[in-house]
């Protein structure tokens, strides 16, 4: 062959372009956008401090004990050595040394911190993963089964079934077993209804009538949910709900799933109209094999984007929360937290306000330019077509 | 005229002559990306550089160096005595403005005209491309228009100011059967009438018939055929257009297997060596890996880049 | 034959070869709602495909011809089940398939596959070649990793690709050979009839009459009958067996392609041929016909605002389609009065 030099690397089999698969080219392409890579770098090493933070500082022995109060050193600044003459040897850091200073409690900021990054992990990724999965399934029911009308019988079966299973779970069986006949029975008028009146919907059918479609429902939902100042409707639920971290991380992934829910709306409406979707459904494949295998796969670029921008804001959220006194309840650290009771003596013990300070902008930009560098990557736009 | 354009990763126009006359249409014929819109772009001054890269080469307008002319000079002539018409109508008419206002804004740009004088001009523009009640159609936005009618206003903008040449970069391939004859014929109606020079770039060589009076053939960024519609539609003398007027199915080629052409046109990163169609032609020798084509001259400025069938004296 | 019997009886409709037709369609009605407004209720009711007839025969060709926006794709997904019609009947070797639910459509879903336009598209980006295969081939029953390997493999001989491609994405194809892909995958589920959606005309010039010749070679090795939709006169007039002219949801002329070619009735064929640039000479181009804007009555001849030669005649009553020749109709009264 005397091909120039790059023909020689057509591939002899095929005639092609050596392989690529397209998670290959993602990632070819994240290592050349130098923002998204160091995004990704600081988050991987977010996530393995984390780990490593919760096996040292958890446990009734831990190496790291961010409760350790040791009133004698309180207020050092990092990178002093502990007083030897003073401290038991049990309370003495593992380090040598604090790492990032004291507090005003003189417990090691340090072990805090680590502490606290797996509070923001967990909150970031269940509250996104909470957020999501709402969002996948309802963005991917208003952009697939959009067209369907709702009918006055399937609210009122819904309405019927949901007083059943909350009469149920109270404990009164005999009101629950009657919305369940009442469920029932408006379901069979509805099916007789269907078989009487063939055609079009006519005067007579009251059951079957189109009332709003599935599509708009949700939207509609979505939107009513974008009215509400999130924050402050976060802050108004945990209030009333008792601290800890699963009320927050539950509640934060409830008030975050509207942006998902559109991105995956309007990506299930285009790729629907494909024609290698068209093409599935005239093989016969069923409709969840065409969603979970055909559409999903192909929708999940901006989800995931959103996602890891949702992180961010996440982490923002539950640190506010914490600085605010609704978050994670003491003596447990979190970042929040930490910057909450650092800010009391910002002046004497500045390291309290700034450790905390910066590690969230850290992380916080970290997420958020991995998140535009995804979105740049997989922007079809900019990658080449053959 | 000669040019030397350089993509990205890619040699996408390789060593291009050709010259256009007043009053001439000239078609330009080759395959999706095969360089031709590249060329157009140049000659236009709208390649977007970087990425592009014009690595040599002259494009001589009316004895003008283009590529010597300081930006804003050459952006006087674009527009002016240069027009471009493009492929897709919807995209390139701009969605928020009437059609009205986007000629007139084209004739404002590069004459000293009142406003009202514009109006007129836009008005008489657009009757002059066929298009009915044209005082009315002025105030539509491209989206109430037909495809053929958008069209048609594309061209009107091309003739604002009365260009000595327009450039169409496939202007009629989005378009149905009925409506492109409509456009073609409309073309050629203005061309009498206004005196220009037409540069026509497509990839269908039935259309090419019907309007060209002289045609280039371009295959991976090199011109491969030159010359007028009888010579190269009756006397071809370069395996691609030859293998390419064979492969046309027709009537007449019913119940007969077509002839084809093997293999895909090469990506342009990953172009062959010496003659770029040597992979797919019938008609390869060894030197044809190896040494680029020289122009071969058959009189009456028919031209292939083809030696062998030089020197077989046409085809077997 | 029940089936033959009811086709006679029926008044305008295309009469095919001698062969049993493997489809048969009659007067497929379908219109869409535009929605307007607030509340968007439904302001009008386009007619894209107003009551069109269509024979196939069985391991025949036959192109539906028409300018964009005419119905000629509606047809194709209402004949595959993607759209539902609004009246009429489609019969699939003779069993009226448009009634059946979708489990009993469900084992004759394999015998009709489409061929797309865009081989860009018509792909899963995600998959790879042998994924989106595999899908059909597992349809078509074939258990077993290896045995659907080898038919992956004797699919993707068939159309001409090697067998090593399988394992690549569709971006790394070019637009042929993702339409050689996309032609193995409709293969996979064994069809006998394969709805083509300009399958060519996306294509480069270079390598339309690759595409062309494989489906002509598919077509004598499996017996494929093959509705061939297009706008592309040439392709249509060397590949189909029968031409269907169709203009704004109707057909307006069915003849075999050579009485259509050579002797063409209807006004709008006569345009649609006239049009066509032809590569023999510089085409004499019909002057415009300047549209008529005043309204139709409802039924008129829905071409007679374009047409040269209307009269009085074609603004009444429904046309009808009228026999000219042996299995030419035209839809056309004038022109079906004039003799050649």
């Amino acid at each position: 062959m005397t091909a120039d030099t790059r023909n020689s690397a057509l591939d002899a089999a095929t005639g092609l372009p050596p392989a690529r698969t397209p998670w290959e080219e993602t990632w070819r392409l994240l290592r050349k956008n130098r923002l998204a890579f160091s995004g990704l770098l600081i988050f991987v090493i977010f996530f393995l401090v984390a780990v490593a933070g919760i096996l040292l500082t958890a446990g009734s022995r831990p190496v790291l004990d961010p409760a350790q109060v040791r009133l004698q050193e309180k207020l050092l600044p990092p990178l002093s050595l502990p007083n030897h003459e003073v401290l038991p040897p049990e309370a003495l850091p593992p380090l040598g040394r604090y790492l990032l200073g004291t507090d005003d409690l003189g417990r090691d900021v340090f072990a805090r911190m680590l502490q606290g990054a797996w509070v923001s992990l967990t909150v970031g990724f269940v509250a996104v993963g909470i957020a999501v999965i709402i969002g996948i399934i309802l963005g991917g029911l208003a952009g697939y089964y959009g067209d369907q009308e709702l009918e006055v019988g399937h609210l009122l079966v819904w309405t019927t079934g949901v007083i059943a299973a909350f009469l149920l779970l109270t404990n009164r069986p005999a009101g629950a077993a009657a919305a369940a006949a009442a469920s029932a029975v408006i379901w069979i008028v509805m099916r007789r209804e269907r078989s009487l009146y063939e055609g079009p919907p006519s005067r007579r059918r009251w059951f079957t009538r189109g009332l709003v479609s599935v599509d708009t429902l949700i939207m509609r939902a979505v939107d009513v949910m974008l009215c509400f100042p999130s924050f402050f409707l976060i802050l108004t639920v945990v209030a009333l709900l008792p601290a800890s971290l699963y009320n927050i991380m539950v509640v934060i992934g409830l008030t975050s799933w509207m942006g998902t829910t559109r991105f995956v709306r309007a990506e299930f409406l285009s790729l629907r109209e494909q024609d290698f979707v068209a093409a599935a459904r005239a093989l016969g494949i069923g409709d969840m094999r065409i969603i979970f295998r055909h559409i999903m796969p192909n929708a999940m670029a901006p989800v995931l984007v959103s996602a890891t921008l949702g992180i961010a804001t996440a982490i923002l959220t539950e640190a506010g929360l914490s600085f605010l006194g609704f978050g994670v309840p003491p003596p447990h650290a979190t970042w929040g937290n930490i910057l909450s009771d650092g800010k009391q003596f910002i002046f004497d013990a500045p390291w309290l306000t700034f450790a905390p300070g910066i590690v969230i902008l850290i992380v916080v930009l970290a997420f958020n330019l991995f998140g535009e560098g995804l979105r740049d990557i997989m922007n079809p736009k900019l990658r080449e077509r053959n | 005229m000669h040019f030397h354009g350089e993509g990205p990763v890619a040699r996408a126009v390789d060593g291009i002559d050709f010259q256009i006359h007043r009053r001439q249409t000239v078609c330009i014929v080759g395959e999706s990306g095969c360089g031709k819109t590249v060329t157009a772009l140049a000659v236009m001054g709208l390649l977007p550089m970087p990425p592009a890269r014009i690595a040599g080469g002259r494009i001589l307008f009316d004895g003008r160096s283009l590529l010597d002319l300081p930006a804003d000079q050459w952006r006087t002539l674009r527009g002016r005595r240069i027009a471009m018409v493009f492929q897709e109508p919807m995209t390139s008419l701009n969605p928020v403005f009437t059609i009205g206002d986007q000629i007139r804004e084209t004739i404002l740009a590069h004459e000293a005209l009142k406003e009202a004088q514009a109006r007129l001009r836009t008005i008489s523009l657009l009757n002059d491309v066929g298009i009915e009640d044209p005082e009315r159609r002025a105030s539509d936005y491209p989206h109430q228009l037909s495809g053929g009618q958008r069209q048609r206003a594309m061209i009107a903008m091309a003739l604002a100011c009365g260009p000595d040449l327009i450039i169409a970069d496939e202007p009629t391939t989005a378009l149905d059967v009925t409506v492109q004859a409509q456009i073609l014929h409309l073309l050629q109606r203005l061309q009498a009438d206004k005196q220009m020079a037409i540069q026509y770039i497509t990839h269908d060589l039935s259309v090419v018939s019907a309007i060209a009076d002289r045609i280039y053939v371009m295959y991976a960024g090199v011109m491969v055929e030159q010359g007028n519609p009888g010579q190269i539609f009756q006397q071809a003398r370069h395996p691609y257009t030859r293998a390419l007027l064979d492969a046309l199915p027709t009537k007449e080629k019913r119940g007969q297997r077509l002839a084809t052409i093997p293999g895909t046109v090469p990506h342009p990163a990953y172009k062959p060596s010496g003659c770029p169609f040597h992979p797919r032609c019938g008609f390869r020798e060894p030197a044809c890996e190896r040494d680029f084509p020289q122009m071969c001259d058959y009189g009456d400025g028919h031209g292939a880049r083809c030696p062998v069938i030089q020197r077989m004296g046409g085809f077997p | 034959m029940k089936s033959e019997a009811e086709r006679t009886s029926l008044q305008g409709v295309p009469q095919p070869g001698q062969n049993v037709p493997i489809l048969q369609v009659r007067d497929l009605k379908k219109s869409f709602p535009v929605k307007r407004g607030l509340m968007q209720r439904t302001r009008q009711l386009v007619r894209a495909v107003d009551g069109v007839d269509l024979d196939i025969a069985a391991g025949r060709t036959l192109g539906l011809v028409g300018e964009s926006g005419c119905g000629k794709s509606t047809v194709a997904r209402m004949i595959l089940r993607l759209l539902k019609s609004d009246s009429g009947t489609i019969r699939f070797e003779g069993r009226v398939i448009d009634a059946l639910s979708e489990k009993q459509f469900k084992p004759l879903r394999r015998s009709i596959q489409m061929i797309f336009q865009d081989p860009y598209s018509s792909l899963n980006p995600r998959m790879t070649v042998a994924q989106s295969i595999a899908e059909g081939v597992r349809i078509a029953g074939i258990a077993g990793r290896r045995q659907q390997r080898e038919r992956i493999e004797e699919l993707l001989t068939m159309v001409g690709m090697p067998p090593a491609v399988a394992d690549r994405y569709p971006h790394e194809f070019s637009g042929g050979q993702r339409q050689r892909v996309g032609i193995a995958r409709a293969l996979s589920v064994a069809p006998r009839l394969i709805l083509c959606d300009e399958p060519i005309s996306a294509l480069d010039v270079s390598i339309q009459a690759q595409i062309i010749n494989l489906l002509k070679d598919l077509q004598d090795r499996l017996g494929l009958s093959y509705l061939f939709i297009s706008h592309d006169l040439h392709v249509v007039s060397y590949i189909c067996d029968n031409v269907c002219v169709m203009y704004r949801g109707r057909i307006v002329e069915a003849a075999p392609a050579d009485a259509l070619f050579d002797d063409p009735r209807h006004p709008y064929t006569h345009k649609l041929l006239a049009s066509a640039p032809s590569l023999l000479a510089k085409a004499e181009q019909p002057p415009p016909v300047e549209a008529r804007r005043d309204p139709l009555p409802p039924g008129a001849c829905t071409y007679a605002q374009q047409c040269p030669e209307m009269d009085s005649a074609c603004l009444d009553g429904p046309t009808a389609m009228h026999q000219v020749g042996p299995d030419h109709w035209v839809r056309c009264p004038p022109a079906a009065g004039k003799n050649p």
